[in-house]
């Protein structure tokens, strides 16, 4: 019986959702005829059950319910997280008690708290933040530097090898075969890469989809502002620093940006390769189980939220070119 | 004129700066590119090379003598150990994560990608929302979920219930799954977004003028015009069937019959396997590499052969 009605319960959603999105069409088609200088007739506003009921509009209705539904799943944990980093820890403590409501005292000290107890193999949460910051910005602005200047030798030179040297990054991109995690293992800690900033000569390593993907983006820059520039005497480095490299640097950036949010929440080479020198993604998967004894899940909470901090800056800045809004250099005509 | 080039009589000085320009250039161009080569060489062909000896790599355990066998195959496959039985529930794992990745998620993400493509109402918030899993640290999202269904969790307190997700052999992995479900779905939400926005607008307009519903147009033109796209990333997908895993190790840590083969490659190079002695650990994780490249070359060449015949639809 229960199941009938939440059955009928979710037709009564789609119909009004559908009902809604019919309004809103209208809404939009008088707006347009007006904008137009046309008269809108009352006929437009008669309720047309056809088009409610429209296979195109209840799709779009049960769509839209099942991703209000997700986006919500998605953004709950995130929201509670918050909150519950500013309730009080401890078995006794609000976070037990009122694990729904808001905070009765809105404990902004576990941001301090967390900043002065969370600690990793004898590192503050400030020294991690340093860790993180400069692992994930060295290793974004090594890896984009260094394939966007691979990536415009290979376009826009013609030497021996340079076939070959493209055959292999399709390859690489294509059939992933690679050396072993235990390989890579030993030769970083045989090299003695391990437990030091060296390791960021590991991001020098440019095969990869960010090669294609430069490589392709060279392919529709002009070589003409490079040829004018060789004709008034610029040689081959101020040539590519001056006149080539600017061009491509939306995408450097772009790509750059996640690598950089990739990095600075990468936990597993952290884990791996710099276990003295943990970031922050490390050292707050290693205080857990600390703060999972002491019952301060609130501290933790906030610690994390502080972690997630530059991200979300990041993003609020940036989102556009995350999604996707990547301008495209070169000459016209 | 002491020669002639295409016709145009040239001196020889003109041919030796021309020549010493060119080998400047060179020497330019291989100044840029000699770094990752080095890398390359390091990291790829020395790595690469160097997994083969490790996979045969045996260690005894008293002496720590080196020796070269089969001894880590054997070891690896053997029926009745605890690490042959790990390794089973591992493929197993992991092919079902790799199914719950191809069959569902990547159809459901793609169709999700084409109703933000059709702007259904609060497109523009639903991107960023659903592109938030992608920027968060793993170690995050785990928690909050670790939290939100584990011991002392909110679905505990809401529901009163004592059945621990995570703590069940009969419902962690399930929990898992869907674990990467959640957060997962909209992982490859960009690439499909972006397959969409090439869509020529004329044929769409075509399709609304010839009385298209959105399902038509879905099927008739959406589905043909990106099908090349699709069908390449799900073959690509095929060659990571045994790279498939989840977070075990921020959720469960392998225990509960959730272990996967990432996870137990880990735990192998670490030395941190249940049961294995530390001298035997790296060869056992070289063996286990090896294996898993020599299933998926072929695959992956075989993959590479049909993506070479796809046809990209013209538009």
């Amino acid at each position: 019986m229960d199941f009938i009605w939440l059955m009928v319960a979710l037709v009564g959603i789609v119909i009004a959702v559908s009902i809604v999105f019919a309004v809103l069409a209208k809404v939009r088609m008088a707006k347009s005829l007006a904008a137009r200088g046309v008269r809108v007739s009352r006929q437009l506003w008669r309720v047309n059950l056809k088009k409610i009921f429209k296979l195109s509009n209840l799709i779009f209705a049960i769509v839209f319910i099942f991703f209000l539904i997700y986006a919500v799943m998605l953004l709950f944990p995130v929201v509670w997280g918050f909150l519950s980093s500013l309730k009080s820890g401890g078995i006794h403590g609000e976070y037990f008690h009122n694990m729904f409501g808001l905070p009765t005292e809105w404990k902004f000290s576990n941001y301090v708290q967390a900043f002065e107890t969370i600690s990793d193999s004898g590192i503050s949460f400030v020294g991690m933040f340093w860790n993180s910051t400069w692992f994930a910005l060295g290793s974004a602005w090594i890896t984009m530097e260094f394939t966007a200047a691979f990536a415009y030798v290979l376009n826009k030179y013609k030497f021996r090898g340079r076939a070959f040297l493209y055959g292999i990054a399709l390859f690489m991109v294509s059939v992933p075969i690679g050396a072993s995690m235990v390989s890579t293992y030993r030769l970083i800690y045989d090299l003695n890469l391990d437990n030091s900033m060296l390791i960021l000569v590991t991001a020098a390593n440019v095969y990869g989809m960010n090669l294609i993907l430069t490589y392709a983006y060279w392919t529709n820059i002009s070589w003409t502002y490079a040829e004018a520039a060789q004709m008034d005497g610029a040689g081959f480095y101020y040539t590519y620093f001056k006149i080539m490299r600017p061009q491509v640097l939306p995408l450097m950036f772009t790509l750059g940006l996640l690598a950089f949010i990739t990095k600075w929440n990468d936990y597993m080479s952290p884990l791996l390769y710099l276990p003295d020198m943990p970031t922050l993604a490390t050292g707050l998967y290693r205080f857990r189980s600390i703060a999972e004894r002491k019952f301060d899940y609130p501290s933790l909470y906030a610690g994390m939220f502080i972690c997630l901090l530059p991200i979300l800056i990041i993003f609020a800045i940036f989102s556009d070119r995350l999604l996707g809004k990547v301008s495209m250099g070169g000459i016209k005509g | 004129m002491n020669t002639e080039i295409n016709g145009v009589g040239v001196t020889k000085d003109y041919l030796r700066e021309n020549k010493i320009r060119r080998v400047k250039e060179l020497c330019c161009i291989w100044s840029v590119l000699i770094i990752p080569l080095i890398m390359l060489a390091i990291f790829w062909v020395y790595g690469t090379i160097q997994s083969i000896p490790i996979a045969f790599e045996h260690r005894n355990e008293l002496t720590g003598e080196v020796s070269y066998d089969f001894y880590n195959f054997r070891y690896l496959f053997g029926d009745f150990t605890t690490t042959g039985r790990v390794l089973l529930e591992s493929l197993k794992n992991s092919l079902l994560y790799w199914g719950l990745g191809f069959f569902i998620i990547t159809p459901l993400s793609y169709l999700m990608a084409y109703f933000l493509f059709k702007k259904i109402p609060g497109y523009k918030i639903y991107r960023y929302i659903f592109f938030f899993p992608q920027i968060v640290s793993s170690v995050i999202l785990s928690s909050f979920f670790l939290y939100l269904v584990g011991n002392n969790g909110l679905i505990k307190q809401a529901f009163g219930s004592d059945l621990l997700l995570l703590r069940n052999s009969d419902t962690a992995m399930l929990t898992m799954l869907f674990y990467n479900f959640y957060f997962g779905l909209c992982a490859n939400l960009l690439y499909w977004l972006s397959a969409f926005a090439r869509l020529p607008d004329e044929v769409l307009e075509a399709g609304k003028i010839d009385g298209c519903n959105v399902l038509q147009e879905f099927i008739y033109i959406a589905l043909p015009c990106t099908w090349s796209f699709l069908a390449t990333m799900l073959m690509l997908m095929v060659t990571g069937i045994l790279s498939s895993g989840g977070a075990t190790l921020l959720l469960t840590g392998g225990g509960y019959g959730t272990y996967d083969l990432p996870y137990y490659e880990y735990l192998l190079t670490t030395s941190g396997a249940e049961g294995i002695s530390e001298r035997m650990s790296q060869g056992l994780a070289g063996c286990l590499g090896l294996v898993k490249g020599v299933i998926v070359l072929p695959v992956a060449i075989l993959i590479n052969h049909f993506v070479n015949k796809i046809e990209a639809v013209e538009f």
